[in-house]
């Protein structure tokens, strides 16, 4: 009996091998729409002796997304491997018009994409950054996007990037996904926005600064760096030089660690929520000289801090609203606390514009430099 | 007896008879007052100079009349023994001995005056020590009884003897401490020893073949050393060590599996150290089973495990190699075991001459050839310095060999095929037993307090027991309070 088990273990014969040197390894696709068709640009490492180039941009088009797969296939001598993708793209307009969760469905269910996969946007075309040649020390394009994510997530400045997080969110009621939104700056592809989506489709971009106080609301914030600009006259008593109040005074703030708690406050007539943000920081950097830090002066500044970034938040919040996208997940947290309540999306969708939110930050500064 | 009485024919005649008119035996014949000596012997085994002082002059100066117990009584010899029968008489001159015979008297004496072939006490070749006592066995039974007689300073030593071999005698001895050894393990020994039925045993390593528990393993199942101290240091610790003449090395039973990866230098470094160098042994042996099997699987089926910083260097090296990986594994892992047979076989001087150029010029040329990836030269070169450092030669042996199965299963089933590969591995480790006990103890069965004495290294002050999966009589080896007591001057 023994015997027959390995013999037929034997017998079942092997796994087909993908033996590295003789795969197309994909690192980033890009996708974008053309006309009624999509257009799919693969950038694909492939091995040499000689230290040349090493990657090359393949592309097809075709009516659907795996249709452009068997395209490529015919446009390379290797077989094309997806398990090292790394990040893809998708062109702004295709994301604007038909959503892009048709796309990120095929790849959740192909086992050799991992969930961790990026997701971006690409400002003009996913073509473009795909070709760019600009990559730094990076070897091949998708490397460089993924090390260009990968750090800006770690830094705090982007929230979410990843397949299994769109994903998720797509799936949430009362929540939208985000993603990174890339431009190329001189031929260079940058992160200069974030991507807000109204379930999976393009709605609108905010800046990388604003993308801070999405996060700021929504998770435990640890270490990040954020700059605040305030009027010099809501600290007029603590500054040296009194003239030209109308100007404005910067701070950089760092070390940053808060924590926020959203409440909902009442469900009718409209939904009103309460938030509280508690933040540490340091300050890092001021743009003047000021009076000496005493206990009064802190506060002081501490105040101000505080009514300038509500009033930022506020006018994120408005923003957000406008383009009926939620990030931050306000209809995740009004479907839980309230009971025997079914939301779905149209109905959280229509009581979103009519929301209410009420912020309160308070910041306590620990340092206000290193020396002292 | 019969045949002296019914042939009237001499004992000395039938000995020189029985021993096919040996070139070597010799007889000398002494005349003392019209009484006659044969002196029998085989003239290449006894010692000329005991012969002649010890035996011949005192001869000449015992009193008459000369009877076989009177040389008995008088002769300064250690060993005397009187004899008439023949078959014990000849069964002694091959060992050396010289047989007195009165011939009137139809009597004789045994004397041993043998001189055994025998090196003088040298370094430990095959387990080498950087730190600690540097004596080895020799290939004589009466030595190694003395040096671990030296080492283990207790009347509780015992050293049973037994002779193994039917026709070719093999004097055996059965080491152990009364009051630790567990008489169990003992009386297996024993058995199992009294139950051989073998014309001959060449050496000590054939006899533990023939002990073994399960002869169809890989692993080795019992322990052999040719260090004193780790002798000492095992039956100390209430394991059973065997002797066996003509052999440096001792069988030390029972034995885990892990003992095959503790050195006697653990003991004599500090603690911290051999924690360390333990835990990096282990870590050695397990890049030596399963580096080169992961790289073929990788690389044949999991190009998404590698990291993309890797990628490009590991796929630009593979793409100038012809073969699949698994053959270049199959053909650089053959190219290194070459290697190092052919460097244990040569003489030593050329040995290390060829080591070199095989290891540098063969693996640089290969490379160089697009013959292998570089990466696989270091993988390779990696696992077979991992399997050098188990301190114990079978061990390495074994571990080297049971890397080319799991290169296959990895070549046929990728990690999966490696992880059956571990599967059955510790399945059968499990089921593995030396002498009846457990292989792979402490682990399984598991005993916390054992850990200490096999894979990690504490302070002295914890070794107050002895290893309980030894089933020691004797459990404690000092008090634990006092241990801990540090005296100063002052006190």
């Amino acid at each position: 009996m023994k015997w027959w088990i390995v013999i037929w273990m034997m017998l079942a014969g092997c796994v087909e091998p993908r033996i590295l040197e003789e795969q197309g390894i994909f690192t980033a696709v890009g996708f974008d729409k053309v006309g009624e068709r999509y257009k799919a640009s693969s950038v694909m490492l492939s091995f040499r002796s000689q230290r040349s180039s090493r990657s090359e941009v393949i592309q097809a088009t075709n009516v659907t997304s795996k249709g452009t797969r068997q395209d490529l296939e015919a446009q390379t001598s290797h077989n094309l491997g997806s398990g090292q993708l790394r990040v893809v793209l998708y062109g702004k307009e295709l994301a604007e018009k038909e959503g892009i969760f048709l796309f990120t469905d095929t790849f959740r269910r192909d086992a050799n994409i991992g969930s961790l996969v990026y997701l971006a946007v690409a400002e003009s075309s996913a073509e473009e950054i795909v070709k760019s040649k600009k990559l730094e020390d990076v070897p091949d394009i998708g490397t460089y996007l993924y090390r260009l994510i990968e750090k800006n997530l770690k830094s705090e400045s982007l929230l979410a990037a990843t397949l299994h997080e769109f994903i998720a969110s797509y799936y949430d009621v009362g929540k939208d996904p985000i993603l990174p939104y890339l431009s190329l700056q001189d031929g260079k592809p940058i992160i200069k926005y974030v991507a807000l989506f109204h379930r999976d489709r393009f709605v609108g971009k905010i800046r990388l600064d604003e993308s801070f106080y999405i996060k700021l609301l929504s998770k435990k914030y640890n270490a990040g760096m954020k700059n605040i600009i305030i009027p010099r006259k809501n600290i007029a008593p603590i500054l040296l030089n009194k003239d030209e109040l109308e100007k404005n005074i910067k701070f950089v703030l760092n070390e940053i660690r808060s924590d926020s708690k959203i409440k909902l406050v009442s469900a009718e007539p409209v939904p009103s929520f309460r938030i509280h943000v508690k933040m540490d920081a340091e300050i890092l950097e001021i743009s003047e000289k000021i009076k000496p830090f005493t206990k009064k002066n802190i506060n002081m500044l501490e105040k101000a801090i505080e009514k300038q970034m509500k009033h930022e938040i506020d006018r994120l919040l408005k923003k957000l609203k406008k383009h009926n996208a939620d990030p931050i997940g306000f209809g995740q947290i009004y479907d839980h606390s309230l009971r025997r309540y079914e939301l779905t999306n149209q109905k959280w969708d229509e009581r979103y514009k009519k929301a209410k939110i009420d912020v309160r930050v308070d910041i306590n500064i620990l340092r206000t430099g290193t020396i002292d | 007896m019969k045949t002296m009485f019914l042939k009237k024919k001499k004992i000395v005649d039938e000995v020189i008879e029985k021993l096919y008119r040996s070139p070597d035996l010799t007889r000398r014949r002494i005349e003392r007052n019209g009484q006659k000596i044969s002196l029998l012997f085989l003239k290449n085994l006894v010692n000329p100079t005991q012969l002649q002082q010890s035996v011949l002059q005192s001869i000449q100066n015992i009193e008459l009349p000369l009877t076989a117990a009177t040389i008995a009584k008088t002769i300064p010899i250690g060993q005397v023994h009187i004899c008439q029968d023949v078959d014990i008489i000849t069964a002694h001159l091959i060992e050396g001995w010289v047989y007195v015979c009165v011939e009137q008297e139809q009597n004789g004496v045994l004397l041993n005056v043998s001189e055994k072939v025998e090196r003088s006490l040298e370094k430990a070749e095959t387990e080498s020590l950087v730190f600690g006592p540097k004596i080895s066995f020799t290939e004589s039974l009466s030595t190694n009884i003395r040096i671990l007689r030296n080492n283990v300073n207790d009347e509780q030593l015992v050293t049973e003897e037994m002779i193994i071999g039917k026709r070719n005698k093999l004097p055996v001895r059965i080491v152990y401490i009364q009051d630790i050894a567990d008489p169990d393990n003992v009386q297996t020994v024993k058995q199992r020893l009294s139950e051989l039925d073998v014309d001959d045993v060449t050496d000590s390593s054939v006899l533990a073949q023939m002990l073994d528990d399960h002869s169809f393993s890989i692993f080795p199942q019992y322990l052999m050393t040719e260090l004193p101290d780790r002798l000492s240091y095992s039956l100390l610790k209430g394991r059973i060590g065997i002797l066996v003449d003509r052999s440096p090395t001792v069988i030390i039973c029972p034995t885990t599996f892990f003992s095959f990866f503790e050195t006697t230098e653990d003991i004599y470094l500090r603690w911290t150290m051999s924690t360390v160098l333990r835990v990096m042994r282990m870590l050695g042996i397990l890049t030596s089973i399963f580096l080169s099997p992961i790289y073929v699987a990788v690389i044949t089926y999991h190009y998404e495990l590698i990291p993309s910083d890797l990628l490009l260097t590991i796929g630009e090296s593979r793409s100038r190699v012809p073969f699949p990986p698994v053959l270049e594994a199959l053909l650089l892992e053959f190219m290194i075991e070459l290697l190092r047979e052919a460097g244990a076989r040569l003489p030593t001087k050329v040995g290390q001459t060829m080591g070199i150029v095989g290891g540098i010029v063969l693996g640089q040329a290969a490379v160089d050839a697009g013959f292998t990836s570089n990466l696989l030269i270091i993988i390779v070169s990696l696992s077979a310095l991992g399997s050098f450092t188990a301190p114990s030669y079978e061990m390495g042996t074994a571990i080297r060999i049971l890397r080319f199965p799991i290169i296959i299963l990895a070549a046929m089933w990728g990690l999966i095929g490696i992880i059956i590969g571990i599967c059955v591995l510790i399945v059968h480790l499990l089921k593995l037993t030396s002498l009846g006990r457990p292989y792979l103890s402490p682990i399984y069965p598991f005993r916390f307090a054992d850990l200490k004495y096999s894979l990690v290294r504490l302070p002295q002050q914890f070794y107050y027991k002895r290893p309980i999966s030894n089933r020691v009589q004797n459990k404690y080896r000092f008090s634990w309070k006092d241990s801990k007591k540090r005296k100063d001057l002052d006190e």
